[in-house]
This record gives structure tokens, C-alpha cells and sequence, in this order.
């Protein structure tokens, strides 16, 4: 009787353990990313997938940004993860993320604590500096063949 | 509307650019040439213009935004070829300090911002200016941004079709993503632009524009 229970129990605590979806919590593994517009406004709810080093034409993970544009996964190892977003309407993103090895002991406990830093592409001197740098090409290719015009003879009036 | 780097495959881009080089070329020799100089000033400012309003996102209802091109109003003074070279410089600058848009697309959005709208633009004000010129202004604006849109929407449908991989956004969302904002916000702004700027430089009288 003894032997038959055991037998029982062990035959319903295995089916039971092996429909059973676990979970575990870990901070500081998962690479977290936000995608956002040059005006600041988050892309949000576009479909991404990310594509580990050593597998490049098959995803490793897929999924949706959310409401502020943020997206994360957990890389299973160091190197260069290439990073899709894709809104519906193409106006996306395709670049590589680099990853470290994560550091062990204390300081991902501090990492975990830290506050996140502010995005890199809301800071002010770089979002004024871009175009800027954009304007004066364009007026030094005009001002080059207007110059060179001249130069040849056929001068432009002032 | 002009799309990144990573979404379309050397099957489309390359014959765009093998279609929009040429083409950029015959146009610079054309509408840059000694003959243009005193037009130069004037072709580089709206250029910078264009570079210009194409960084300012204006908000659409439900969450994204988009911008104007601006280039509709050069192919109204200049023709569509200069247009088209203007574009064609404002996206290079774009993708290069911004990563706006791309290299390897460059040619897909250039025939598609650059040379397919603004001849939609170009052609429908050519039509209608004797009816009624702010109104011929306002439907070269509002039609460029549609057709251009529709233009690059219907790459990433092809896309879709060759590859859904590369782009797997079905192409009836992808048409509705990105033609209801065309419709509603982008179009009507870069018309009201059209107008006013079209009617400033007339109205200014600058020495090499085109009568």
C-alpha cells in the first residue's frame, strides 16, 4: 500500500510539475532600450526583433516596444546583438547594441539601483549642433559654385 | 516618410540608385551650370529650408508625428529636375548627420521625396494655376506628399512581397500608417507652406527665379 501511493504520488507530481510555466526574477541582466523620434516623442508599440551575434539571419527575440518607446531582452552572452524596430510605417531603426558581460557580486546590485541615465539624443548642444553642421554644408556647396561661377567669369550680381 | 538603412533589400535599392545617380548628375549639369549662378543663392537658401523644416516634427493625433519636405516649392520655381537635386542633397546631409534616412536607401527616397512628388506637385499646378493660383499652390503641396507617400509605401509593399522578413508589416497597415497622416496633417500643412513661401518669393522679387 505503502508502494502504491509513493508510485501515485510520483506519477501526479510529475505531469503537474511539467505543465507548470516558473518564473524567476533577476535584475541587472536585461538590456533595456528606448526608441524615440529626434523630437523626443517615444516610438511606441512598433514591432522589434533582435538578432543575437552568432545568429544574424534568425531572431532571437521579437516583441513591441511599449507605451514610452522602451524595449528590453536578455542577451546570452557578450558581442554586437543587432537591434530591428520596425513601425508600420518604415520610419524605423536598425543599429547594433554592444553588450558586456554583466559585472558580478555588489556592483550589479549597485548597477540595479542606479537611476537610468537621461537619452542621449534629448541633450541640447548635439540636437542643435547637427543641424547646424547640416546647414553650413549646404550653404558652403551653393557658395563654392556660386564662387566658382565667378571665378569663371560669368559673375552673379551682388 | 523616407526610410532607413536595414529595410529594403540591394533588389530595390540598387536599381534606385542606379536610376537616381544618373539622373541627380544630369540634373546638377542642367540647373547648376554657369547659366544658374544668379539662381544659386536662391536654390540654396529654399535648400536649407528645405533641410530645415524636414527636422521639425509636427504632432499627428493618436500619438506619432510627422514633417514637411518642402521641396514642392522648388519645383514650382526651378522645374522638378532642381527640385530633385535639392531633395537628393537635403537627404544626404540627413542621413549623414542625423541618420535620417540612409545611404543605401538614398536613391529610393530621392525618386520618391525628391522626384516623384514634386512632379505630381509640379504637374498639378501647371494644370490648375489659371483656374485659381492659391488654390493650383495648395493642391501642388497637399498632391506631392501623397503621391510621395504613396511612392514609399508602395516600396515597403514590395518589400514585403519580395522579403517579409526584411519588412513583415502587412502592406495594408503599412498604407494606412502612413497615408492617414499624410492625408490629414502632412498634406494640408505642406500646402498652406506652398502657398505662403511660393507667394513670399514672388512677392520679393529676388533676382534669379524663374518669371
Amino acid at each position: 500500500m505503502r508502494v502504491l501511493l509513493l508510485v501515485l504520488g510520483a506519477t501526479l507530481a510529475g505531469p503537474a510539475m511539467a505543465h507548470q510555466v516558473l518564473h524567476e526574477v533577476r535584475h541587472g541582466k536585461a538590456v533595456a532600450v528606448r526608441v524615440f523620434e529626434s523630437d523626443g516623442d517615444p516610438v511606441a508599440m512598433a514591432a522589434f526583433e533582435v538578432f543575437a551575434p552568432a545568429e544574424p539571419t534568425h531572431p532571437w527575440s521579437t516583441g513591441r516596444t511599449d507605451g514610452d518607446g522602451w524595449l528590453a531582452f536578455v542577451p546570452s552572452g557578450p558581442g554586437r546583438w543587432r537591434l530591428r524596430v520596425i513601425p508600420a510605417d518604415g520610419h524605423g531603426l536598425d543599429v547594433e547594441v554592444e553588450t558586456a558581460p554583466p559585472p558580478a557580486g555588489p556592483a550589479a546590485a549597485l548597477i540595479a539601483a542606479s537611476p537610468a541615465p537621461p537619452p542621449p539624443a534629448a541633450s541640447g548642444s548635439n540636437a542643435l549642433l547637427r543641424p547646424l553642421l547640416g546647414l553650413a554644408v549646404i550653404a558652403l556647396l551653393f557658395a563654392a559654385l556660386v564662387l566658382a561661377w565667378r571665378k569663371k567669369g560669368r559673375s552673379p550680381p551682388r | 516618410m523616407h526610410l532607413p538603412d536595414g529595410f529594403l533589400s540591394p533588389q530595390l535599392t540598387l536599381p534606385a540608385l542606379a536610376v537616381a545617380v544618373p539622373l541627380a548628375a544630369w540634373g546638377a549639369r542642367r540647373h547648376f551650370g554657369r547659366e544658374a549662378a544668379e539662381a544659386l543663392p536662391v536654390m540654396g537658401t529654399l535648400t536649407a529650408l528645405a533641410f530645415v523644416i524636414q527636422t521639425i516634427m509636427i504632432p499627428v493625433p493618436g500619438g506619432t508625428s510627422t514633417h514637411l519636405v518642402g521641396v514642392t516649392l522648388l519645383a514650382l520655381l526651378f522645374g522638378p529636375l532642381a527640385a530633385f537635386v535639392c531633395e537628393g542633397l537635403v537627404l544626404l546631409m540627413q542621413a549623414l548627420f542625423f541618420g535620417a534616412g540612409g545611404v543605401t536607401v538614398w536613391g529610393v527616397n530621392a525618386l520618391a521625396m525628391g522626384l516623384v512628388g514634386p512632379l505630381a506637385g509640379w504637374l498639378a499646378w501647371r494644370l490648375l494655376r489659371r483656374l485659381s493660383p492659391r488654390v493650383a499652390l495648395f493642391i501642388a503641396g497637399w498632391l506631392s506628399t501623397q503621391v510621395a507617400t504613396l511612392a514609399v509605401a508602395g516600396v515597403l509593399a514590395l518589400q514585403h512581397r519580395l522579403d517579409p522578413l526584411l519588412f513583415p508589416v502587412e502592406p495594408a497597415v503599412t498604407l494606412a500608417a502612413m497615408m492617414v497622416p499624410s492625408l490629414t496633417v502632412a498634406g494640408v500643412v505642406e500646402g498652406l507652406y506652398t502657398v505662403f513661401a511660393y507667394s513670399l518669393v514672388r512677392r520679393a522679387n529676388l533676382r534669379g527665379v524663374p518669371t
